[in-house]
């Protein structure tokens, strides 16, 4: 029999990170998930709080960093290093690293960056290109943004499908020419092209665009739903591939402790009932954002407020609180603790991961990610957390 | 920066001519836009003040009906036959804000002898309310059996012994006021919003000679003389008459506050009646594209400005409603609305015991003579409320003519406009269509020639309502909007499922630009939507709107550096956020 796997649960950003590092320990890793999360749904930013927050939190060191840019070079679809995108809002952001679809600020500061007026119903591009220009960073760096008219849209739908299904489109050869064509042909005076979230769904596909325009070009953030999820998805398929990490599609339903091993049960896609014995499990399962914890007013259930949906010796909190047994029977109330509660909520953990609760012979129950309470709700800290988990659990 | 008017406020107050305007309304809800549109169809020269905006107290919060009053039924049947009739001429003046809302009342009982006994009362209930329906269009109750009723709606509870239907009109509350305000304001009355008094100004010997303003938003000021001042801000009706150095007690009401739950669709074909934990009467609504859980009514001392429903209000109203609709609690919560009702005051009786007739407070007899209150009174009898009003007004500046707003038509009630066209013409979608047309009746094919001319504003802002470009360019245009929230209130825009990530910052774009602020003012305004939705939201999270709410709030913090996330909303400035 071959020797029991590291069981990683979710298959988001923490997750992935955590199957990649013990992979890299060679241990046989099994990725169990379920449906997509909230990784799926990002806006291809790497980092959405000011940076020293989730830095000194996570209190990453040198070979940290260094286990964090081998892993980002391995997605292949991400960048690291601090720089500047722009959001569809108009607003321009800092950030840690971002989908390399995005465009970087950064070294435009002081040019003339024109928006791609497509025409498109979501795409107001000379008001977002006047409000980009009274943006702090643009006075600052005396950037100019303009609106720039370019022919992109081949039939009138195309106006208002939504932002992944146009990006979709542009993964096309005959489309991806036609659109450098159209934006060089507009290039007159234009150091730089922003666009919206539309340069394809494959992760190459702006890549490819950059090389025929040829200026910078990239995109704005994504919204929810948009093309960003969708690159990190492929890229994320493509690296556990290349790592034989064994994938099984279900819903985990318990993890329970067996004598120094784990035994990890679920409901595979049939709904057939499943275990696998386990050296050591990384919870990577979520936050409410991912469905990988509950919150629920409805007094008839069993469990109330924050729960999570599956059995596992964990506990759930809230600012240090521990859940459960309080003093409501319909959960903490939203309007007093804020709805910011949603992203604090998770499991109850040390900063290194270990769910806080566990006896000393429960070696190898790590969680990461969305799914530990109190921790930045942002891809970087699930990719730090992750690396961290998956490494101790291939250790064990 | 005073805007002084052609007079001074001192001189020749009561000859006529030499003051500003012939009235003055204080408040911007359903009886002040009432009033200075009657005042302004009889040839009166207005002007109207409103603090906050158009409906943003009790008329915009109300539970959006235009009923006929039947608890009234057995109390005080003139309220009954009163409301009727003035629903009936609603239709007819703004037959496009109405829709039909049929009711379902079910019955459960222990025996069945008790539940016969409960449906002849209702029955023999509604056989007496059956007589006014025919005043407002209103079908005749049925009574239905156990099966009949649960085959209507299958979501009831099982084990109904019967239960009877009666036909109420629903209305979007914010549209009724917007339309009596531009009507008055096309007639000449002038109509500020974000736009507080600041003093009642009168003479030594106590006559008001009119008011003094300021601008919430640019912070001008001004005065307007005025030969009369009507008192018409609902709840905020004492605080007002303090301001005309009156006591509170001269224009007392005994405010009460009530809150409904939206729910992200409609849950039933029929609103459903039944009772809460202590016997108030409470329902399940389908209303416009969405259901409606209503309503508490407690008495209120808190802030007016900020009305919020909490958590437990809230889940008063799920497990009223859960007794008879279980499933109620797997519904999608996507927002509350607070507001306070300006019911009569009386010291002792329960507050669903508590009168819902108006009454007009001349304040001569506390030594203001020529100030009036309007107190009390509820959306429903709004028109006949201002009628009264104006009639006293007229009487006293020795104007004759009668009240017309019974038989004009509002703003857009004049032509009827098939959605269909608007579909052809501009290429719309047809819900947007539909929706559009609700909102403004015949007026849609200004919104519609506005798309025209520039293809561009056929752009969809709000794809939860939707709500376009042009319709959110018309609300600031010609219909008083100067806020994100403003525009919400006129179009529903951000009030979907989505919490308006995707359209908040883009009107605020467009306000900030038709309204001559830049577009970081714009941002600004997208972002105190944003957390006044995201506050008004968070008593309501259910489970199935949670995983919503996590993944709004990450949206959010991507595209403006920082997520209003509850009841403390952090920095108005987003960029701020994103460059510590």
């Amino acid at each position: 029999m071959a020797e029991a796997p590291v069981v990683v649960v979710g298959a988001g950003m923490a997750g992935t990170a955590a199957a990649w590092a013990a992979s890299r320990e060679k241990k046989r890793v099994v990725l169990l998930s379920d449906r997509a999360g909230a990784s799926s749904l990002y806006a291809g930013l790497l980092d959405f709080e000011p940076a020293e927050t989730s830095h000194s939190r996570a209190g990453r060191d040198g070979a940290g960093d260094a286990l964090l840019g081998a892993f980002v070079a391995a997605l292949g679809v991400l960048r690291l290093g601090r720089e500047h995108v722009a959001t569809s809002s108009g607003v321009v952001r800092a950030t840690l690293g971002a989908d390399r679809a995005l465009l970087d600020l950064t070294p435009l500061a002081g040019k003339r960056v024109a928006l791609a007026d497509v025409g498109r119903d979501d795409w107001d591009a000379p008001l977002i290109a006047r409000t980009l220009s009274a943006s702090s960073w643009a006075e600052r760096t005396r950037t100019t943004f303009l609106s720039v008219a370019v022919k992109a849209l081949r039939a009138g739908h195309e106006r208002r499908i939504p932002p992944y299904d146009f990006a979709l489109l542009h993964d096309d050869e005959l489309r991806q020419r036609s659109l450098a064509d159209a934006l060089k042909h507009a290039s007159e005076g234009v150091d730089a092209w922003l666009t919206g979230p539309w340069l394809g769904v494959a992760p190459d596909t702006a890549t490819v665009l950059r090389r025929l325009v040829p200026l910078p070009l990239g995109e704005t953030t994504s919204p929810l739903g948009g093309p960003a999820g969708a690159r990190f998805e492929s890229a994320r398929d493509r690296l556990l591939a290349s790592q034989a990490v064994e994938l099984v599609r279900g819903r985990l339903t318990a993890v329970r402790a067996l004598g120094g091993r784990w035994l990890v049960e679920l409901t595979d896609d049939d709904g057939k009932a499943d275990e696998i014995e386990a050296r050591s499990v990384v919870l990577a399962t979520g936050g409410v954002a991912a469905g990988g914890l509950l919150f629920t007013m409805d007094p008839g259930r069993p469990a109330r407020g924050f729960v999570l949906p599956f059995e596992a010796p964990v506990v759930v909190s809230l600012d240090g609180d521990v859940q459960g047994g309080g003093g409501s029977l319909y959960g903490p109330s939203l309007e007093t603790v804020g709805l910011g509660a949603l992203e604090r909520a998770g499991i109850h953990a040390d900063w290194s991961g270990r769910p806080r609760g566990l006896g000393s012979e429960e070696n190898g129950l790590l969680v990461a990610g969305d799914a530990v309470a109190g921790r930045p709700r942002t891809m970087l800290e699930a990719a730090v957390a992750g690396l961290a988990a998956g490494t101790v659990a291939a250790r064990v | 920066m005073e805007q002084g008017g052609p007079s001074s406020a001192r001189d020749g107050v009561d000859s006529v001519g030499s003051t500003d305007v012939d009235v003055i309304v204080i408040g911007g809800g359903v009886n002040g836009t009432g009033v200075a549109r009657d005042a302004a169809l009889r040839g009166l020269r207005v002007a109207l003040f409103e603090r906050h905006d158009l409906a943003f107290g009790a008329s915009g919060n109300s539970s959006g009906m235009i009923h006929g009053g039947p608890r009234y039924l057995t109390s005080n049947p003139d309220v009954t036959y009163s409301s009727c009739l003035d629903s009936g001429h609603i239709q007819r003046i703004a037959p496009h804000l109405l829709f039909r809302i049929p009711f379902l009342s079910p019955v459960y009982s222990s025996t069945e002898l008790l539940g016969e006994a409960t449906l002849a009362t209702y029955d023999a209930f509604f056989d007496v309310y059956d007589r006014y329906q025919p005043l407002k269009g209103g079908k005749p109750h049925v009574r239905l059996t156990g099966d009949e009723i649960s085959a209507l709606e299958p979501g009831l509870m099982p084990g109904a012994r019967g239960g009877v239907t009666f036909d109420e009109w629903g209305i979007d509350g914010a549209r009724l006021c917007v339309a009596n305000a531009v009507d008055a304001l096309e007639r000449g009355a002038e109509v500020r919003v974000h736009t507080t008094v600041t003093d009642v100004i009168r003479r030594e010997d106590g006559r008001v000679l009119g008011v003094r303003f300021r601008d919430r938003i640019d912070g001008t000021t001004g005065t307007r003389t005025a030969r009369l001042v009507v008192n018409a801000t609902g709840a905020w009706a004492p605080i007002t008459a303090a301001l005309g150095g009156l006591t509170s007690e001269a224009a007392r009401v005994r405010p009460g506050k009530g809150i409904h739950v939206f729910l992200d669709r409609r849950l039933t074909n029929y609103a459903v009646m039944t009772n809460a934990i202590d016997g108030r009467q409470v329902f399940l609504l389908p209303w416009q594209n969405m259901s409606v859980l209503g309503t508490t009514d407690d008495d209120y001392y808190g802030d007016l400005d900020r009305v919020v429903a909490t958590g437990d209000e809230v889940r008063y109203l799920f497990e009223a409603v859960a007794h008879v609709f279980p499933s109620i609690w797997q519904a999608r919560a996507i927002g509350t609305w607070g507001g306070v009702r300006p019911t009569l005051h009386a010291w002792g009786p329960n507050e669903d015991a508590l009168s819902r007739e108006h009454e007009i407070v001349d304040h001569a007899v506390h030594g203001a003579p020529g100030l009036y209150s309007m107190l009390g009174g509820k959306l429903a009898s709004y028109r006949q409320f201002s009628q009264e009003m104006t009639d006293v007004l007229v009487r006293r500046l020795r104007v004759q003519a009668g009240c017309r707003t019974h038989l004009t038509a509002l703003p857009g009630g004049d032509e009827a406009v098939d959605p269909m066209h608007l579909v052809v013409r501009g290429g719309m979608e047809a819900v947007t269509a539909t929706r559009l047309e609700y909102r403004h009746g015949g007026r849609s094919l200004r919104v519609l020639e506005r798309m025209l001319k520039d293809p561009r504003e056929a752009a969809v802002v709000c794809p939860c309502e939707p709500v376009t470009e042009a319709e959110v360019r018309y609300a600031v245009a010609h219909e008083l909007a100067r806020t994100v929230d403003d525009v919400s209130r006129r179009t529903r825009l951000g009030l979907g499922v989505c919490g308006g990530v995707r359209c908040a910052a883009r009107c605020g774009r467009i306000v900030a630009e038709m309204t001559e602020r830049s577009p970081r003012e714009g941002l600004a305004m997208a972002h105190g939507f944003l957390a006044g939705a995201a506050r008004r939201r968070a008593a309501a999270v259910s489970t199935d709107q949670a995983r919503q709410e996590a993944l709004t709030l990450a949206a959010l913090r991507a595209e403006l550096g920082s997520a209003p996330s509850g009841p403390d909303p952090r920095n108005d400035d987003p960029e701020q956020e994103a460059w510590r």
